[in-house]
């Protein structure tokens, strides 16, 4: 997505957000900006206060302090406009199981007001677009759970919403599903709208969000880019050496010298963490090699998103 | 390692006794059984004491034997059925624990607060041996009754859980359950024991049913025949362990999804019955839709207006055969009074189970908060609910409306066979206006409770305590205090007046209030108490 394409008006906006459940603060002064067009990951340990976002924005919940829009509006003033633009898919839905999936989405589609004459077509749409078409004269609860899950994806489609707040889609899912779920949030992303998503599965989220936010205690950690993130969260490099010799005496030279701030031994091989990122790479090599050491490899180490959360996070809740 | 005995039933208890409920159960049981029994005892006080006492007796152990025999519906008879709804059953069964582990410990955990009340309400029975009149083995013997008949009720009901998954079908079943042993059977059993005089020989029919144990516990029966109290009593008991024991066998296998077989294919034409087919399916919904999409979701069911007419038609039968039967002149105020109290019960027990049900069952498994992230006002839900409610129950409720008015036409009618006619035009004007007040406010309250307590179930009994208990516990408080303050029953002018004045003013006015709070309450706070946590989902 190129910077030109982003529109001025924030899809999502929550100044100092803030809710309290009794002495509870689940959110603390949250500042978190989505913009139009991105699919956004949401991450968090659990009780870090990732729902309990989504569910003011989603208009459930009042906050306690600060504001959240959509599209500019109040959540809570102007609850009834933000319903409109919004398709919200809760960690945990429930659904009626005695009914049929047409009637289920047909049900929906008529809380939205879409009339009855657009109603059949807009229902195989979404059916299409979710891969349940061959589904559609089933009972819910004959569905199993990766197909309710996308049932769950259709019914926040039928109104054709510009925003989806989607909590934990994949939760429970099977790989095949979930790497289907994400695939159809990737299409909707092409189709324009806006998606903000919160999952515990961060090598998906790595590779799908264009954007993410790391958020702690109900406060924020990290907001970006998913390529800023390492760069942003993490001070200081990690590398891994091999060397051919006496691998212990080369683990005493790196944590001798000062720059370095941790150096161990890992699968036959040395990691070493220097003290800030502006230590230079070359500090490594030139302790091993004075120090006798035989270098047969250097490189810097490749750290995902999920060892970038696992670092930044303690894994506390509120 | 220690090893414990029913480890379910040693946490249920200690639960319990940590909670308010448990005490305030057992408070609130013995409050009510003080208030009807001084109502009744100053009701009563131009009468000789013997006849006070014995009418004290018969009324504080009739309320003792239907609080028994209510408590398993109560209590019990969702205990199971939720945990499978909820699908927490199977959990509990992957560890070593045994079918009678969880029976027990839900027979334990759920009637704790039933035997409490219970225990509770023991010692008034002992009130009326203190005056005199009754004998110190009736009480024992009533005592034993109601004990036992609580013990079959809990049993019986648990049992019914342990065969369904949902609450609502295991309430329905244990009502059929404990109505076919404790009425229909010995009432069934009487008629044909005239034609088949082998069956009186033996009457087994009779023995199994709390009630007749009931009947036979007072001195006049005891004295006739005491085996029969007895072997009826034997016989209740020994169906409660009967009850206790199938429970325990049927539940460590009836968590597990069964094969697609008979049994699916039946819930399939069951569905296509309620829900209707094809083309008559759709029409439904096409037309309940563009109307309100919650009139749709609260009306799906084809078959809900024509089950509450069947009531009314079998209702209808029963009063015909028994007038057939015993004679009775139809024209009789004390009949029609008696035909409006049972119909009132059933109707409004009914409409208060409706008005509840699809809120709290949707807002328990999360579906009422996804109608909620839809522009759909609460304001078009409670219309939908309204609409939902008056396509079941407006026709036939205004045919007993219009029986009513009939049954107030008889009574002014100067021809009329009751005594006091003025007393009667007022008392079926009144019943009628309370009539539909009650409805109303059951209406609102009903919403109200849906979205504030966990269990449907207990939703619909909360709503009935507001709306239907509550105004008579104030009207038997408030007739205490009238007769305490001004003795007015010793030289009364009119107080037959006073006393439908009271009703009527407690009546309306536990209506009126009711519905005004429970009206701002649901219409200013339902989006926040429908989406509040609910026990399902662990949510903070």
């Amino acid at each position: 997505m190129t910077q030109a394409s982003i529109p001025p008006l924030p899809a999502v906006q929550t100044v100092k957000l803030s809710r309290a459940y009794g002495p509870i603060v689940a959110l603390s002064g949250l500042d978190l900006v989505v913009n139009q067009g991105d699919l956004f990951g949401f991450i968090g340990s659990n009780g870090a206060g990732k729902t309990t976002t989504l569910r003011i924005l989603a208009t459930f919940l009042e906050p306690s302090g600060g504001e959240a829009r959509v599209f500019g509006e109040d959540v809570m003033k102007e609850g009834e406009k933000v319903r409109h633009v919004i398709g919200y898919m809760p960690d945990f839905f429930g659904v009626y199981k005695d009914m049929e999936v047409t009637e289920y989405l047909d049900f929906f589609a008529a809380c939205y007001r879409i009339p009855a004459g657009k109603r059949e077509q807009t229902v195989k749409d979404v059916l299409e677009l979710v891969g349940l078409s061959e589904k559609r004269g089933a009972y819910i609860g004959a569905l199993s759970r990766g197909m309710q899950q996308r049932l769950g994806l259709a019914r926040v489609l039928v109104h054709d919403p510009k925003l989806l707040l989607l909590d934990e889609p994949a939760s429970g899912l099977d790989p095949r599903a979930r790497i289907e779920v994400m695939a159809i949030l990737q299409e909707l992303q092409k189709l324009g709208k806006t998606i903000l998503i919160s999952s515990h599965i961060l090598s998906e989220l790595q590779t799908l969000c264009n954007r993410v936010a790391i958020i702690e205690k109900g406060t924020l950690i990290y907001s970006g880019s998913v390529q800023g993130v390492r760069s942003e969260t993490i001070h200081g490099r990690a590398y891994r050496v091999r060397i051919a010799g006496d691998i212990q005496a080369a683990l005493r030279l790196l944590q001798a010298d000062p720059c370095i701030k941790e150096a161990s031994i890992e699968d036959g091989q040395l990691k070493v963490a220097l003290q800030d990122r502006d230590a230079e790479d070359g500090r490594i090599a030139e302790v091993l090699v004075r120090g006798g050491a035989k270098l047969l490899d250097l490189r810097e180490e490749e750290m995902g998103l999920e060892e970038v959360f696992m670092r930044v996070t303690s894994g506390a809740t509120q | 390692m220690t090893l414990s005995f029913l480890p379910i039933v040693a946490r249920e208890l200690r639960v319990a006794s940590r909670k308010k409920a448990t005490f305030l159960a057992r408070c609130s049981a013995v409050v009510i059984v003080f208030i009807i029994g001084a109502w009744l005892f100053l009701m009563m006080s131009f009468a000789p004491p013997a006849m006070i006492s014995m009418a004290l007796f018969r009324v504080l152990s009739g309320a003792g034997l239907f609080y028994a025999l209510m408590s398993g519906v109560h209590f019990t008879a969702g205990a199971i059925a939720q945990e499978k709804s909820d699908g927490t059953l199977g959990l509990l069964f992957l560890t070593d624990l045994k079918g009678y582990d969880v029976v027990l410990g839900k027979l334990f955990a759920t009637s704790l607060n039933a035997f409490y009340g219970l225990l509770g309400m023991l010692p008034m029975l002992a009130v009326p041996l203190l005056i005199g009149g009754v004998t110190l083995g009736e009480v024992s013997r009533m005592s034993l009754v109601v004990v036992n008949a609580m013990l079959f009720s809990l049993t019986a009901c648990l049992f019914v859980s342990s065969m369904c998954a949902s609450v609502r079908r295991a309430t329905g079943y244990a009502l059929l359950l404990l109505g076919f042993f404790t009425v229909i059977l010995p009432t069934v059993g009487e008629s044909l024991a005239d034609e088949f005089p082998v069956l009186s020989e033996l009457p087994l029919y009779l023995s199994v049913s709390p009630f007749y144990a009931f009947l036979k516990a007072f001195d006049g029966a005891y004295r006739v025949d005491p085996g029969a109290f007895w072997k009826s009593v034997g016989m209740v008991h020994a169906l409660a362990w009967i009850f206790l024991v199938a429970a325990s066998r049927i539940t460590p296998r009836s968590w597990q999804d069964k094969p697609v077989g008979v049994k699916v294919g039946f819930r399939a034409k069951l569905a296509g019955i309620t829900y209707g087919k094809g083309e008559r399916r759709e029409k439904h919904r096409r037309e309940l839709l563009a109307v309100n999409p919650f009139y749709w979701l609260s009306s799906r069911s084809l078959t809900k207006p024509a089950q509450v007419w069947a009531l009314l038609i079998v209702f209808a039968a029963v009063w015909f055969a028994t007038w057939a039967d015993s004679g009775f002149d139809p024209a009789d105020t004390g009949v029609h009074i008696m035909t409006a109290l049972l119909l009132n019960i059933l109707l409004k027990g009914w409409f208060t189970n409706e008005c509840t049900r699809q809120i709290s069952e949707d807002r328990r498994n999360g579906a009422l908060e996804l109608v909620l992230s839809t522009p759909l006002s609460v304001k078009d839900i409670l219309q939908g609910q309204r609409l939902a409610l008056q396509r079941q129950f407006l026709a036939p409720m205004t045919l007993v409306l219009l029986v009513y008015m009939l049954f107030w036409y008889v009574a002014a009618n100067p021809t009329s066979n009751s005594g006091e006619r003025g007393v009667m035009v007022w008392l079926w004007g009144l019943g009628i206006t309370i009539f539909v007040a009650d409805i109303i406010a059951i209406f609102w309250v009903g919403i109200y409770m849906a979205l504030k307590i966990k269990r449907p179930q207990q939703a619909s009994s909360a709503t009935s305590t507001v709306v239907l208990v509550l105004p008579w516990v104030l009207f038997a408080g408030a007739m205490i205090f009238v007769v305490n303050q001004f003795s007015m029953m010793r030289s009364p002018s009119h107080p037959e007046y006073m006393i439908l004045g009271a009703w009527a003013l407690t009546a309306l006015g536990v209506d009126a209030a009711a519905i005004a709070i429970a009206r701002r309450c649901v219409l200013d706070n339902f989006r926040r108490m429908a989406t509040a946590a609910t026990p399902g989902r662990g949510r903070t």
